[in-house]
């Protein structure tokens, strides 16, 4: 009899296939992440709050309703982690900040969570997250500090941090993570597992502390491409509470997304393929394990042809000055009355929006639009777009707190993407000498989320690096 | 300085910011304004090069105001 499977090795799409065949029970998956907490959460700071009791009533719940035949997806049953800057009527929602009001969707659900509830998701708690889903951490505030379970000398990345190195250290199977500027992509890179950043406009975002209203964006990340899809559509669509979120049918790929089959999976798939963001200071395993990824789509029987991205640094500015103009109207009165109380990070640049002047802000839109229109004339020629995640792999603590508070970010190729809307995937494609995770980024048209998750199963169903597991997690890991 | 003399091209970015952070009623320490110069001075060219983007001269924001929102609102 093979060994029994754990929350690490375990997907959430094989967790939910072994949930029907009788193989294990919601109660056991919940059990056993709860366990793999209680062996690591002290090390890796991944949760802010833990709804143990909570949790095993809700997995007891949906194996009686699964036992009854009342079957509500591929996310019932499954222990999920929610980060903590998403309302959930079961604890408070503090952003990871002494700032945000406490009365804030106290006793409310965000209409994500209302969604993961719907679908029988078993929600195991609120995740540690970077301040109002910004910057860096801050030892001198009450909060824990995450740790990559691949090196606890570094960061998990952010801002989603507990959502990533809590999925790679199998404490839940899924989380919900934001992305305004990379914060689903940057932990999933820095960890070693997939997250999806979807369409801006396909989630909505009410019942979520913003960040930049016209950035922010609410995903899954989760170990492979595949769950990522099945958590997407259980989350996807509009919301009448929710001036933002857009009225697009879920495609029914992400959550019927067929078996990997044939020689050529991606036959007829055409990916662009672009270097332009790597530099003569980037980690010298990215480029001949990028194009290893590349080699692999090619060997999927995608047509591989050379882009350019349009307009990139350009775009970048455009959504530095968006993000900062937006999140400083939300923090303005704080920021007066309180600045102490927020994170140096966050004292030291998101007071840099009132630099920026009205015209400044509607120039970046102006730049925003152009991008997009360029853009979509190079997705005219191709179906994807591949590039490395990054071009870095997860810095040690020391220089994530050494003062420079964003340049621990300049390798990280992710914010072109909220700039102009598209969404975008990553998924493992390697490790550097020094053991630490590197990714594959693909980007596709608006609201074409099931290719970019068809594509990345295509290239996890050749490779195996998603399922690679932290020694640390492993050696802590519980059966389910 | 007298009316036919240029003003200086590079302007004291530190009195700048600090004009900008009073009107707007913040009032950063020592170290955050440092940091704030810092940053201003390496991100103002970027914002200076959006205006000189030839596409964009005659281009509309990814802004939409709409008349008839939905306007039901999360939480009430």
């Amino acid at each position: 009899m093979a060994a029994p499977e754990t929350t690490q090795t375990l997907t959430l799409t094989s967790a939910a296939a072994a949930l029907r065949a009788g193989e294990t029970t919601s109660v056991a998956l919940t059990t056993a992440a709860i366990e793999q907490a209680e062996a690591l959460d002290e090390a890796l700071g991944v949760y802010l709050a833990r709804f143990d009791d909570y949790a095993l009533e809700r997995a007891a719940t949906a194996d009686a309703e699964l036992a009854a035949g009342r079957d509500r997806g591929p996310l019932h049953g499954i222990p999920i982690g929610v980060k903590d800057i998403l309302a959930m009527a079961e604890g408070p929602t503090t952003a990871q900040s002494l700032v945000l009001d406490p009365t804030w969707g106290e006793g409310k659900d965000a209409i994500v969570v209302e969604r993961l509830k719907a679908a029988g998701a078993v929600i195991t708690g609120k995740l540690t997250t970077m301040e109002f889903a910004c910057a860096v951490p801050d030892p001198e505030k009450p909060f824990p500090l995450p740790r990559n379970p691949w090196d606890t000398d570094t960061w998990p990345g952010g801002s989603s941090s507990g959502s990533g190195a809590g999925v790679a250290a199998g404490m839940f199977l899924a989380a919900v993570g934001t992305d305004t500027g990379g914060s689903i992509r940057i932990p999933a890179i820095f960890c070693g597992v997939s997250g999806l950043m979807p369409t801006f406009g396909r989630v909505p975002n009410a019942g979520c502390a913003p960040l930049g209203y016209s950035l922010d964006h609410i995903g899954p990340l989760a170990r492979s491409a595949r769950d990522c899809g099945a958590f997407l559509a259980a989350i996807a669509g509009a919301d009448p509470r929710d001036p933002y979120a857009v009225e697009r049918p879920v495609p029914g790929g992400l959550t019927e997304l067929p078996a990997v089959e044939g020689d050529a999976p991606l036959a007829g798939v055409r990916v662009g393929v672009t270097r332009q963001m790597m530099a003569d200071g980037d980690d010298p395993a990215v480029a001949p394990t990028f194009d290893a990824a590349v080699d692999a789509l090619r060997g999927l029987g995608a047509e591989v042809f050379e882009v350019v991205i349009p307009h990139y640094d350009l775009t970048i500015t455009a959504m530095m000055v968006t993000c900062m103009s937006e999140a400083l109207a939300y923090h303005m009165p704080d920021l007066r009355s309180r600045p102490g109380d927020f994170f140096r990070a966050l004292r030291e640049m998101q007071p840099l929006g009132a630099a920026f002047s009205g015209a400044d802000y509607v120039q970046a839109q102006r730049v925003r639009r152009v991008s997009q229109r360029a853009l979509a004339e190079v997705f005219a020629g191709v179906d994807l777009i591949a590039t490395p995640a990054a071009s870095v792999v997860s810095p040690t603590y020391e220089q994530v707190l050494d003062g420079a508070s964003l340049s621990v970010l300049d390798g990280v190729h992710t914010a072109y993407w909220d700039a102009v809307g598209n969404p975008a995937l990553v998924v493992p494609m390697g490790f550097n000498d020094g053991g630490l995770p590197l990714s594959l980024q693909l980007a596709a048209r608006p609201f074409e989320e099931d290719l970019l998750v068809r594509a990345g199963d295509a290239f996890q169903h050749a490779t195996d690096w998603h399922l690679r597991v932290p020694p640390l997690a492993a050696e802590a890991a519980v059966a389910a | 300085m007298s009316a036919n003399e240029t003003p200086p091209t590079t302007p004291d970015t530190g009195a700048l910011l600090d004009a900008m952070m009073t009107a707007a009623g913040l009032a950063p320490s020592e170290s955050e304004r440092a940091a704030l110069i810092t940053m201003y001075e390496q991100f103002r060219p970027g914002v200076e090069a959006l205006y000189a983007l030839p596409e964009a001269r005659y281009e509309s924001p990814a802004l939409v105001f709409q008349a008839a929102p939905p306007l039901a609102v999360w939480g009430a």
